[in-house]
């Protein structure tokens, strides 16, 4: 396919068959590559040709798409290590490393603190840009009116199964004019393969990268009377087998966030055990990175009007530039662009 | 064809049923009357008006325009003063099919011809129409509706896989950054005035917000992004080429006995009142 495609980047050597100049893993994918419509690719399954939107009166009538040449637009879907490689050399961004079980609420809280600006400004942000559009949206359709559901939940399966996990979105806000925000989106199988015992830096390579590391716990398991001692065991053997493998960057300020909220506040009993397991659990947090913040939050509860939901809290924590403890070490988007090993570690 | 170096073009953008034609029409009628301080100097050769005259006679019938077939792509070519005083100038504006930018964000694979002009374009205006956005509306609020009422919040949650998400069922205002920040791509670092209309405004006269307030409220995405766009200006207008809802009876008796080219009404940024050409000349930088 690459021998018959065009780029209007100057010199770049993929239309000869070599590597894309900005780094494209597939040239095709590049925004600046055009290919012509006998070699386009399939459409991603996720996007499919739309179907109409109603039409004026007795206008129902529609032609199928005209099979001119056209131009490859960004497909909007989460992002591999190298597509975010190259936007972390262009701009610098900030590593977003959510982990916890599965279930523990990990994907919403990204697609929760995206969905918010599709009402306003909040948290002291604005939306400026997303490189993953789509698949933001994708991930909130299941807590949308318009899925045909009745009980809001999350989308993952796609990602997890798809060579991109890194969700993007670029805010401005109070300390920057322009922050590139990237979500790790990993499955919590990983999470519990560390909890088990497994080497940290092998199971999530993203550990080495990330500038925030967001300790998942979920409020479903502390809320249950049955589950919640469980759930403070699994966290603090994650914590600790984190710390034992060294593989948080002593840069990377670290939170404790406990997800689902609504339901913790909702179950009698429940506020006090999630007290009891923030005793046991925030001392584990000494030793690994920087201190970050304790937040209780509710990014789609089942209702609307719960408040305070914690996601202002947690944006602004993300945004600022002193999330870390100590604010005389370099906040790393302060620092500027990183070299293209932003991801991999690997010296350029 | 090579296209003279001081014609202006502007880019009409929009899914299909925006109001794109009608607006084209109700401009050219405009400048056709010398109404708005516009007129046309020059028709500039021959064949290019019939698509004009022929949408105009349906406007002036109080028929709603079909919307414009990839196809039968048209076009408004003018020399045009387009303004009290302004000099004389060459316009383009292309009247192509919205299915052509519906397809294309779907497929990720964009016309040839959409790309061209909007990447060349001197001036860009946005269309979306104000009766028939898609609303990001959560379950949450859905179901805090539904415990007002005394109802319990129940039932499934969405399958497992989501093979049937497509771009369609996104909200209008997702749909619109996704064009526009695709637009923005092409376009690179040079500057970008885009005048955003919302068609069918007069829809949305009970509310009692101005274009802007309006915008604010059910565009916050897209107000977000393009505030926060260095090379991007934009103002919004709130449109109605056809003066009225044609398919009530009443509003439809009432334009009969108005002419055509004085039906259109366009509502600036702050509510106060615009000439129909105020969106193309705001595109083009002749107001600020």
């Amino acid at each position: 396919m690459s021998a018959t495609l065009t780029c209007s980047q100057p010199d770049c050597p993929a239309p000869a068959g070599g590597v894309c100049a900005l780094g494209h893993a597939n040239p095709v994918d590049c925004p600046q590559a055009t290919v012509p419509s006998a070699d386009a690719p399939e459409p991603a399954a996720a996007v499919p040709t739309a179907t109409a939107e109603p039409g004026p009166p007795g206008d129902d009538e529609l032609l199928p798409p005209a099979p001119t040449p056209g131009v490859l637009l960004h497909p909007g879907v989460a992002l591999s290590v190298a597509q975010a490689n190259v936007l972390a050399s262009d701009a610098g961004v900030r590593v977003v490393l959510p982990v916890g079980s599965v279930g523990t609420g990990k994907t919403t809280l990204a697609v929760g603190l995206y969905e918010r600006f599709l009402a306003r400004s909040w948290g002291g942000a604005s939306y400026l840009w997303s490189e993953t559009l789509l698949d933001f949206e994708m991930l909130a359709f299941p807590g949308r009116l318009a899925s045909g559901a009745g009980i809001p939940s999350t989308w993952r399966t796609r990602l997890r199964d798809s060579a991109g996990h890194l969700l993007h979105l670029r805010v401005s806000c109070e300390s920057s004019p322009r922050l590139d925000l990237v979500f790790a989106n990993l499955p919590g199988e990983l999470s519990d393969h560390i909890r088990d015992g497994e080497a940290p830096a092998s199971e999530i390579p993203l550990l080495a990268s990330a500038d925030r590391l967001v300790m998942c716990v979920d409020g479903a398991k502390i809320a249950s009377p049955g589950h919640h001692g469980l759930a403070v065991s699994h966290t603090r053997q994650f914590l600790r087998t984190l710390k034992q493998g060294s593989g948080v960057p002593p840069t990377c300020a670290v939170s404790l966030v406990l997800t689902k909220f609504d339901l913790v506040s909702d179950t009698p009993g429940g506020v006090e055990r999630w007290e009891a397991a923030r005793a046991a659990l925030e001392p584990e947090l000494a030793g690994l990175g920087r201190p970050g913040i304790v937040v209780c939050t509710a990014a789609r509860a089942k209702t609307s009007g719960f408040a305070p939901d914690g996601m202002d809290v947690l944006l602004q924590w993300l945004t600022s530039p002193d999330g870390l403890a100590d604010p005389a070490l370099p906040d790393p988007r302060v620092a500027g662009p990183r070299a293209a090993d932003r991801f991999t570690g690997q010296t350029p | 064809m090579s296209e003279p170096p001081d014609q202006s073009t502007v880019a009409l953008i929009g899914l299909q049923g925006t109001g794109k034609s009608t607006y084209v029409v109700a401009f050219f009628l405009a400048c056709e009357s010398s109404a708005d301080g516009m007129c046309i100097t020059n028709y500039c050769g021959n064949g290019n008006r019939e698509y004009l005259n022929k949408l105009a006679q349906r406007l002036a019938d109080c028929e709603a325009l079909e919307r414009t077939r990839q196809t039968e792509p048209g076009e408004l070519r003018l020399k045009v003063i387009l303004a009290d005083g302004a000099e004389e100038q060459q316009l383009l504006i292309p009247d192509l099919s919205g299915e052509l930018l519906r397809d294309g964000m779907a497929t990720r694979h964009l016309d040839e011809q959409l790309d061209q002009l909007v990447a060349s374009a001197n001036g860009t205006i946005l269309f979306m129409r104000s009766d028939r956005i898609v609303a990001a509306e959560t379950l949450a609020d859905f179901n805090t509706a539904l415990e007002r009422a005394g109802q319990p919040a129940e039932g499934a949650t969405a399958p497992e896989r989501p093979e049937d998400w497509e771009l369609a069922v996104a909200p209008t205002q997702v749909r619109l950054v996704d064009a526009v920040q695709e637009l923005l791509r092409r376009r690179g670092p040079a500057p970008l005035r885009l005048a955003l209309v919302l068609s069918a405004w007069d829809t949305q006269s009970k509310a009692g917000l101005t274009p802007l307030q309006w915008a604010q409220g059910h565009l916050a995405l897209l107000t977000q992004l393009l505030d926060g766009q260095e090379n991007v200006q934009w103002s919004v207008f709130g449109v109605s080429a056809q003066g009225g809802d044609f398919c009530d009876a009443e509003q439809r008796d009432r334009l009969k006995e108005v002419d055509v080219s004085v039906r259109a009404t366009v509502a600036q940024a702050d509510g106060s009142a615009g000439g129909v050409g105020a969106p193309v000349r705001w595109a083009l930088g002749l107001t600020p």
